[in-house]
């Protein structure tokens, strides 16, 4: 059997606030990303999904070596690239690329298109000669939905949707298995958005890539994704298919999440849980599950033991001390019936 | 025949020189009741931002304007009003809520101070009066323990409670209306439910209206009773929430309806409207649809639709769509 494009195997990463900044209160350790472990198969969309500050956007970051984890291991296609160093992780990271949200914020405005795309190129060696060079941008750029014309020009020349296409362009030149796609449609106009995700899936399909696809947009998730992983407080809460997640799901906080997005399509408004209170800060995570504080089931088992993250159905695995194979049942008194 | 509580008719703005300036808002009317709720949806650009600003009369002035319109609250056209007169009316009859709360509050002043100076500038009740009723709203507002949390500041608040906040000074004062101009988007869904939940209540103690704008169709079909579609500072579409959502009647509508992954015929590829919003300068003398439109008719490129009125619950801006009722 291949390995996974990417297996994570109890992944974290702390980080420890310097108590000069901390204003003289308690500095402890944050653990930004907990004991994550997850895979993702070739031509395999996983959706990470969560709240700001979960550390989906950490954990991607993570997997590029971006930044450095703490402990855990990280294997490309079965090898072991979480201690990699130069040339080799080099020639790793050719293989992994990322798509951010705020593309503009990614991309020298005194660069132009043709200079921005060829970055991963340049960075590998890949580029021959300057007739190489405009022949490899032109064709990226075609690919893509932009003209060729337009290499010459300079990001704050193009439009959202344009930029997050430069973006995709500059990310797929090398070739890659594997994009982390940070939030890609999340600052776009609804109309864009679907020109952006139809993009990702024909290139997914063309290329046999595989996705990281990390969202709060559910509906967009619920489209794309072939898995979903659903993060609190750096760790994760409920894994498993799509259509498992959506329809069956058995952590509460992924049965609020799912409730709390507005729906627009009328006919598939229903019941919602309104969670109280905030995301703890992660420097002061609950004991026991720490999403005890804010759940609708919480018992006195759930403040002293952390349930771990279990099988509950083929390919499903939930976090809960009371996660069952069927359809879990929020009492009433915490959610509130919407209008028809 | 009853008033209604706001009326606006032939609401245009423009930016620019006069002679080269741009209309981004071009004659925008409708009616909004005590108590109800008007939606106004657009993509960036659309004109719905300046729309809610213009009724406050704070879109900046030069380089921008109201060139023409009226907007009558309770029958007085607040057009007519000396700038000077504004101030008074901002906050006690028409509040705004806007969509990022640190860049409304001020970071230096305590959460109790910013109510508390909301409530003086429109009543003249003493210092116990004002506090109490600085402790009310931040009540009103589900924020726990009100008595500690006055002497607080904004960044000692998460992004939801600072919503809030922004919601309790925009009410300290009992507007008739609350304009919300994307209230909960950068807010995350399970708080974002929380706050709108808090308006839903609000309005129906305080039988307040309110003009909800936002790009998110989620959270329109939340909250509006009545839904305007913007598309290059026109509207393109009026409707009651129910009619929008299930019989649009502008192309464009339904392209952005097609367009939500829910929505769509669960192929494998989303809806994209054909083309990206012409420039300002692009804009021919028809319709600013015209080329992305799948219905377009000989007669849309040289003449702009008006609003046509459909049936009770609709209008739209739209040859084809009068057409198709018609038939």
């Amino acid at each position: 059997m291949t390995p996974p494009v990417i297996q994570l195997e109890g992944l974290s990463k702390s980080f420890t606030p310097r108590s000069r900044l901390s204003f003289g209160r308690h500095s402890g350790e944050i653990r930004a990303v907990d004991d994550v472990s997850f895979a993702v198969s070739a031509g395999e969309t996983l959706a990470l999904v969560g709240e700001s500050g979960c550390g989906k956007s950490t954990t991607g970051r993570l997997i590029l070596r971006l930044i450095e984890p703490s402990a855990g291991r990280i294997l490309f296609e079965g090898r072991e690239i979480a201690s990699e160093r130069g040339r080799e992780m080099r020639e790793v990271r050719r293989h992994l690329q990322i798509i951010f949200q705020d593309q503009f914020g990614s991309m020298s405005p005194r660069r132009t298109i043709a200079q921005i795309i060829a970055e991963p190129l340049d960075a590998q060696g890949l580029i021959r000669s300057a007739q190489h060079r405009r022949d490899t941008v032109a064709h990226l750029l075609e690919r893509v939905g932009l003209s060729p014309e337009h290499m010459h020009r300079y990001p704050r020349q193009f439009s959202g949707g344009q930029r997050q296409r430069i973006g995709i362009a500059r990310a797929i030149g090398v070739n890659p298995r594997f994009i982390v796609a940070d939030e890609p449609v999340s600052a776009l106009d609804v109309s864009v958005q679907a020109q952006i995700v139809n993009l990702l899936q024909d290139l997914q399909e063309e290329q046999r890539l595989s996705y990281l696809f990390i969202s709060h947009d559910l509906a967009i998730v619920r489209h794309i994704a072939d898995r979903v992983a659903v993060m609190y407080l750096g760790r994760i809460v409920e894994e498993g298919p799509k259509a498992r997640i959506f329809a069956a799901p058995q952590h509460p906080y992924t049965h609020a999440l799912l409730s709390a997005a507005p729906e627009a399509n009328l006919a598939k408004r229903n019941r919602r849980i309104i969670l109280q209170g905030d995301v703890p800060s992660p420097s002061a995570v609950p004991s026991g599950c720490s999403f005890r504080t804010r759940c609708p089931l919480a018992q006195e088992i759930c403040a002293t033991e952390r349930p771990p993250l279990r099988y509950v159905a083929p390919g499903q695995s939930a976090a809960c001390h009371f996660a069952t194979p069927n359809p879990i049942a929020i009492p009433a008194a915490a959610s509130e019936q919407l209008l028809a | 025949m009853t008033q209604p509580l706001l009326r606006v008719r032939e609401l245009s703005v423009e930016i620019g020189p006069p002679g080269a300036a741009i209309r981004v808002v071009d004659q925008v009317g409708f009616d909004l009741e005590a108590g109800r709720c008007i939606g106004i949806v657009g993509e960036s650009g659309s004109g719905k931002s300046m729309t809610s600003l213009s009724l406050l009369r704070l879109i900046p002035e030069p380089p921008g304007r109201i060139a023409a319109g009226r907007i009558e609250l309770e029958g007085r056209n607040i057009l007519d009003l000396p700038l000077s007169d504004m101030p008074a009316l901002r906050g006690k009859d028409i509040a705004m809520v806007f969509q990022e709360p640190m860049n409304s509050l001020n970071p230096v002043m305590t959460i109790g101070a910013q109510i508390n100076e909301a409530v003086m500038l429109h009543s003249g009740q003493d210092a116990r009066a004002r506090r109490r009723r600085t402790l009310d709203m931040l009540r009103l507002v589900g924020i726990p323990r009100p008595e500690e949390r006055l002497s607080a500041y904004p960044h000692e608040f998460s992004g939801g409670m600072r919503q809030r906040v922004m919601i309790a000074m925009a009410l300290a004062c009992e507007p008739k209306v609350l304009i919300a101009d994307e209230p909960t988007t950068a807010l995350d869904v399970t708080i974002q439910a929380q706050v709108l939940e808090l308006l839903k209540r609000l309005r129906a103690q305080l039988n307040m209206a309110i003009i909800l704008v936002s790009h998110d169709l989620g959270v329109i079909a939340d909250m509006a009773d009545q839904v305007l579609v913007m598309y290059c500072g026109r509207i393109v579409e009026s409707a009651d929430v129910d009619t929008i959502f299930t019989r649009p009647a502008h192309p464009y509508t339904e392209g952005l309806l097609r367009s939500i992954p829910s929505n769509g015929a669960g192929g494998r590829r989303l809806y994209q409207i054909p083309g990206t919003v012409p420039a300002p300068q692009d804009r021919g003398p028809g319709c600013a649809f015209y080329d992305r439109c799948p219905k377009r008719m000989p007669i849309c490129r040289a003449e702009q639709p008006p609003l046509f009125r459909i049936d009770d619950s609709q209008s739209a801006a739209c040859f084809a769509a009068v057409k198709e009722a018609v038939a």
